[in-house]
């Protein structure tokens, strides 16, 4: 009996889309494709009415999810307000993961200064922060702290690599997509597909 | 808590799958991703044997006089 193919694995990642954080999204990108995982992210969801709806089968429909809380902070425009989008979708993972009995509770809270989650967000007293430092060693370490593959292991250099390819050919991406910005759909999945093709390459 | 990943590594072609990218666009892609290597691949691409490849691109024995010779006579037909 021919032996049945595992499905795919996709990692629903919640972080912010400004422009300070470009770096660090193309990191969480390149560490999850490194790991022969699919990353998905709120960006694919067109605007409608129905979004809510949308991005709740997009974190059911996900195994894992990264939430990157490190920039809950107030923006420069008046009046000055904090993005309250990602501690909103991590409480619609933890509703959704507890819901379901037997799922695991595969969810990460990604932070870049130790000991504020427990000051913003003290209902996750007891969850341990992974914290990057907001540099792009730091969550490729701390993915690599989370997953491990056997076989196809990548190292931190190897997910190094796939970063630096994938941020050499953004502006290729960007002028192929007809966008200035990375947090476009398009964009999105376009360098998903790049980080894949050079995850497959470079980690053996 | 470390994650063992026992599903399958997913290549570029899983993950255009997923996200639903075209096939052409999937294709336009990869070759960002691999220009060296589909060089290496393709031994037309090796040193020395450019010409070779070229020639054959074009057919073996089809040469311009012979190319102008064939669109003379299809001119004459027409008449």
């Amino acid at each position: 009996m021919a032996k049945r193919k595992r499905p795919r694995t996709d990692v629903f990642l919640n972080i912010p889309y400004d422009k300070k954080f470009e770096r660090l999204f193309l990191a969480y990108i390149a560490g999850v494709s490194a790991f022969g995982l699919v990353p998905r992210a709120t960006l694919e969801i067109p605007d409608s009415s129905r979004r809510l709806d949308k991005i709740l089968n997009l974190i059911r429909d996900c195994k894992y999810s990264i939430h990157d809380l490190s920039r809950v902070e107030l923006d420069r425009t008046k009046p000055r307000t904090p993005r309250f989008n990602m501690p909103f979708e991590l409480g619609l993972t933890v509703a959704v993961r507890k819901r379901k009995r037997n799922m695991k509770e595969n969810w990460y809270v990604f932070e870049s200064v130790d000991y504020r989650l427990e000051k913003s967000l003290s209902d996750l007293n007891g969850t341990d922060p992974k914290i990057h430092d907001g540099r792009v060693s730091g969550v490729l370490g701390e993915l690599c702290h989370i997953f491990r593959r056997r076989g196809r292991q990548p190292s931190v250099q190897q997910m190094r690599q796939i970063y630096r390819e994938v941020r050499k050919n953004q502006s290729v991406i960007l002028k192929e997509s007809g966008a200035k910005s990375l947090y476009k759909a398009r964009v999105f999945k376009n360098i998903c597909v790049v980080a894949s093709a050079w995850a497959d390459r470079v980690v053996a | 808590m470390t994650i063992v990943l026992d599903s399958t590594f997913a290549t570029a072609e899983d993950t255009a799958k997923a996200l639903g990218v075209s096939k052409s666009r999937l294709k336009r892609l990869v070759r960002l991703a691999g220009p060296v290597a589909m060089k290496a691949e393709r031994p037309a691409f090796r040193a020395g044997m450019r010409h070779a490849a070229t020639s054959r691109r074009r057919g073996p024995g089809v040469t311009a006089k012979r190319k102008k010779q064939t669109r003379g006579k299809t001119k004459k037909a027409a008449h």
